[in-house]
């Protein structure tokens, strides 16, 4: 018997020495190993989001910024939510039903859902004063975007919110993950991946359940790089105001023809990108969602057929073909019959010269011109200006415009279409910002810039990027061309059509158009947009107009006077307000 | 022994609440009286006794089946006169006791055939009520009871032999209709942890973490992450030997093997130097108990066995255990006391 238990102690002890060695290989050979894991296991990664980078005008002053706020969420499902609600309601000016409304929406999650992203300290304090009546409602302190300037810029700077699903496809890869918030338009899009910086993480200890415990180490977040503009907020203000005074809609584009830079871009209607950060009202949204389309840039994503501005193109084409010469001269009986049409001409000019078919701004001399020289050659030195096509510009939602020819019609090309076309009408169809560029090129003698919004990207450690100009093309050799052009767009402000736009001790130089229009829609009068495109100083240009007034009428009387009153900002300081005088289209 | 169970609770369980640690502190203390009565008491009248504590026993793990309500899907506690208890720690105790008296009692009366299987059928019944709470720890505890009592006992070896080879090829009817999914689980997620690290390997793989963490000296008192992060689960009750080799390391750990082995020596040794027949097989059944107890628990955390609810004498949390094993250790005593010389 004594001999078994001696086997059964034998026994004791292999297994003993089988855990040892066991516990020998797991603490002291793979020790280091699991140590590692174990670290590994009991330390997450919690992100911490950059703050997204500024936006400054080209004189330093803020368009976009971050600014700390307090936020009211609601936790759905918590307390007696109709009385809590009604009492929140009540406190914070956002209607009962809007409030059950968002929290229904999010009803299946716990997630605290946002009420109010932006609350002002009064209501702050009144939260923390019946704190003991709204169970489930708090206040966090958060982010926000803000835009100092509100309405003025928006389409430039454009707005921010939650990425979508098809925006992930696109940004995934630069790090934006779902939930984030991101640039939905204008620059905040455009320059999205500069602007966001790069996420930063706290190294935090969790326990099982995943609680955070306590703070290891954190990797700061590199905040958004700023971007400095080529905004002059001044001069985009006074230009807001100047479009506005119509009271229709509409769009300016202002560059400097030295190196495209824009200066001002305005489309009316516009919005206040805070109301994005700060949450929506349902008549805002409305009002946003109207035929009128405040959210549309139409700087730069609305077409209108440029009307007598395009006559520039055609002056170019026919002088850079030899059809015409400065001092071509024209006949104008106030129509002309073209095919079996008869085409008009907005007054009889009688005998009258090649400048002063452009200063006047004559159909007919056009018609005859266009005619000779041909759609086919018109389209080629327009889009050698830079029409129907994109500019580059580095604001996301250009829009392309058309530039027609014989070959682009599905049926027959007429002699009326190249008529219609010579005078930019029929299927031409342009954007604001291509009247700019083509403005631009004329006043720096046939440089077509790239037109560019933002200048430099200052990142975090202080390194800058700059954008330097982009010459896209060089027409140096249409200089004699465009010489002449210049003249006759002087002439169009001193004694033309569009003396509007004159400026006490500048001299300024343009080019009127009033586009007509079929009936739509939006328009069921088919009402004429009014265009001007202009420059100035004549002799040393540092700045290129486009305005478009949509039903404004006639280019010379409502949208020659805005371009004075920018004009006269930009260059003398002094803000004027002008009236329009009719002189003809 | 004890001591060291103190601390690693007080460590378990200092993030939960101070009470756990001095709830199992009194424990050890009102235990100590019952090692000392059970000194005094002579094991040969607990021997004759043996049939009615292995009945009412008995009773007991049979009334875990009916009126039990299920903790994590077992039947193992019963609530009797404000105390909690698990029927099944007693019934190893009250088995090594039944075994002894019949064997002592019989032996050659009996034919050892008839002998053999007069205590196979006495193991068997607790062994199949524990299987079916479902408690496959104590059931395998239970077995190994016998087996060793029979094999120190000197019936003949063929017969255990047989029976381990009928067990083990009905390991595949077991595994069919015996064992409950989470247990298939266990040893499936024993046999690859990695298989659902979340869910049934998450004790495996956390518990090898945490002793391989604590390396040679381990991260001392109070101080393994894995315990304080509650990443350990069970941290004071059958995984606190993962607690010990993290905090203490291999040092701790191989200390705490040593005094086991230590209290093994002295336990056979009282044993075999036993006058009885009796005192021999209950000494010689109470270290195999333990032994078990020591090497499957320690075995799970390390990796080396599948996890079962078997939870470490002296050290772990828990007053039914805590109580049998301290009986345990006074009926040695009383056995060498008695020893005629």
């Amino acid at each position: 018997m004594k001999t078994r238990v001696f086997i059964v102690y034998i026994f004791i002890l292999c297994l003993s020495i089988i855990l040892t060695v066991k516990l020998y290989q797991i603490q002291i050979i793979d020790g280091p190993h699991y140590r590692e894991l174990a670290e590994g296991n009991r330390i997450r990664i919690l992100p911490v989001s950059a703050p997204r980078g500024e936006i400054l005008d080209r004189k330093g002053k803020v368009l976009a910024k971050n600014r700390a706020s307090f936020a009211v969420y609601v936790i759905p499902f918590e307390g007696n939510r109709e009385e809590s609600l009604k009492i929140l309601s009540g406190i914070i000016g956002i209607p009962y039903a809007e409030i059950k409304g968002k929290l229904d929406k999010a009803s299946n999650s716990l997630q605290p859902v946002n009420i109010l992203p932006d609350a002002s300290i009064e209501i702050v304090g009144k939260i923390k004063e019946l704190e003991d009546k709204l169970p489930g409602v708090l206040v966090v302190t958060d982010v926000i975007r803000d835009y100092p300037y509100k309405n003025i810029a928006s389409h430039i700077l454009g707005y921010i919110g939650e990425v979508s699903s098809e925006e992930m496809k696109i940004f995934q890869e630069d790090g934006v993950r779902m939930g984030d918030t991101i640039g939905k338009a204008g620059i905040e899009r455009g320059y999205q991946v500069a602007l966001m910086g790069v996420r930063g993480g706290e190294q935090v200890e969790v326990d099982a359940m995943g609680r955070p415990i306590k703070v290891l180490g954190t990797v700061p977040p590199i905040p958004g790089s700023t971007l400095v503009t080529t905004i002059d907020l001044d001069l985009q203000r006074i230009a807001t105001e100047s479009l506005k005074r119509r009271g229709l809609p509409g769009a300016i584009v202002a560059i400097d023809p030295q190196n495209g830079d824009i200066l001002a871009m305005v489309s009316s209607p516009d919005y206040d990108p805070n109301s994005f950060a700060k949450g929506i009202s349902a008549k805002e949204w409305e009002r946003l969602l109207s035929p009128e389309r405040p959210l549309l840039n139409r700087a730069i994503s609305a077409v209108y057929p440029p009307g007598s501005t395009f006559k520039v193109a055609v002056a170019l084409a026919a002088l850079a073909e030899d059809i015409v010469n400065e001092d071509s001269v024209f006949y104008c009986p106030g129509s002309m019959v073209i095919g079996n049409r008869r085409f008009k001409c907005w007054t009889s000019h009688g005998r009258i010269d090649f400048l002063d078919a452009i200063a006047d701004s004559c159909d007919v001399s056009f018609y005859t011109m266009g005619i000779k020289v041909g759609a086919e050659k018109i389209a080629r030195y327009a889009r050698l200006l830079g029409l129907g096509d994109l500019t580059g510009v580095d604001i996301p939602g250009e829009t392309r415009g058309l530039i027609p020819e014989p070959s682009w019609k599905k049926e027959p090309w007429y002699i009326g279409d190249t008529a219609n076309m010579s005078i930019g009408q029929g299927y031409v169809q342009v954007t604001p910002i291509q009247m700019a560029v083509l403005a631009s090129t004329v006043a720096n003698g046939g440089k077509v810039y790239k037109p560019r919004v933002v200048s430099e990207i200052v990142n975090q450690d202080g390194t800058k990027t700059s954008q330097p100009a982009v010459l896209v093309r060089d027409l140096s050799k249409f200089k004699k061309e465009i010489a002449i052009i210049k003249k006759g767009m002087k002439m169009v402000v001193d004694t033309g059509t569009g003396t509007s736009a004159r400026v006490n001790g500048i001299s300024v130089a343009g080019k009127t158009g009033t586009a007509e229009n079929f009936p739509t829609k939006s328009n069921p009068q088919g009402k004429d947009h009014a265009w001007f495109i202009a420059y100035a100083p004549t002799d040393n240009p540092k700045i290129a107009l486009s305005i478009v007034v949509e039903q404004g009428g006639h280019g010379g009387s409502t949208s020659a006077p805005i371009a004075a009153e920018i004009i006269s900002y930009y260059l003398t300081g002094k803000s004027i307000i002008k009236g329009g005088e009719w002189k003809g289209d | 022994m004890s001591g060291i169970g103190i601390i690693a609770i007080y460590s378990a369980t200092y993030w939960k609440g101070p009470d756990l640690w001095d709830k199992q502190f009194i424990s050890v203390l009102l235990t100590i009286p019952v090692v000392i009565i059970f000194r005094y008491i002579d094991y040969k009248i607990l021997v004759r006794f043996a049939p009615y504590i292995y009945l009412v026993s008995l009773l007991f793990l049979g009334a875990t089946l009916v009126l039990a309500s299920p903790v994590k899907g077992a039947r193992r506690w019963l609530y009797i006169g404000g105390f909690n208890f698990q029927p099944s720690e007693l019934i190893k105790l009250a088995l090594i006791l039944v075994l002894a008296d019949l064997i002592e009692a019989k032996k050659g009366e009996w034919s050892e055939l008839f002998l053999f299987i007069t205590c196979l059928g006495l193991t068997l019944i607790p062994f199949l009520i524990t299987a079916m709470q479902p408690d496959l720890g104590t059931a395998v505890i239970l077995m190994v009871i016998f087996m060793v009592t029979i094999f120190v006992s000197q019936i003949r070896i063929r017969y255990i032999i047989f029976l381990i080879g009928l067990g083990i090829t009905s390991i595949p009817l077991a595994w069919k209709y015996l064992l409950m999914d989470y247990q298939k689980e266990r040893i499936l997620t024993f046999l690859d942890p990695n298989r659902d690290p979340l869910g049934a390997g998450y004790h495996i793989i956390q518990s090898k973490l945490a002793i391989g963490s604590g390396g040679l000296l381990g991260y001392g008192f109070l101080n393994g992450p894995q315990n304080r992060l509650k990443f350990i689960p069970e941290q004071h009750t059958d995984f606190i030997f993962s607690l010990i080799g993290e905090e203490f390391g291999f040092i701790g750990s191989l200390l705490v093997i040593i005094l086991f082995l230590f209290l093994f020596t002295v336990g056979l040794y009282i044993s075999s130097r036993s006058d009885t027949k009796a005192g021999l097989l209950m000494g010689v059944g109470i270290i195999s108990m333990l032994c078990v107890h020591v090497f499957i628990n320690i075995g799970m955390t390390i990796g080396l066995l599948p996890v079962t609810g078997i939870p470490l004498p002296f050290i772990s949390y828990g007053r039914s255990g805590l109580m049998v094993n301290m009986m345990g250790i006074g009926i040695l005593s009383s056995i060498s006391k008695r020893r005629v010389r």
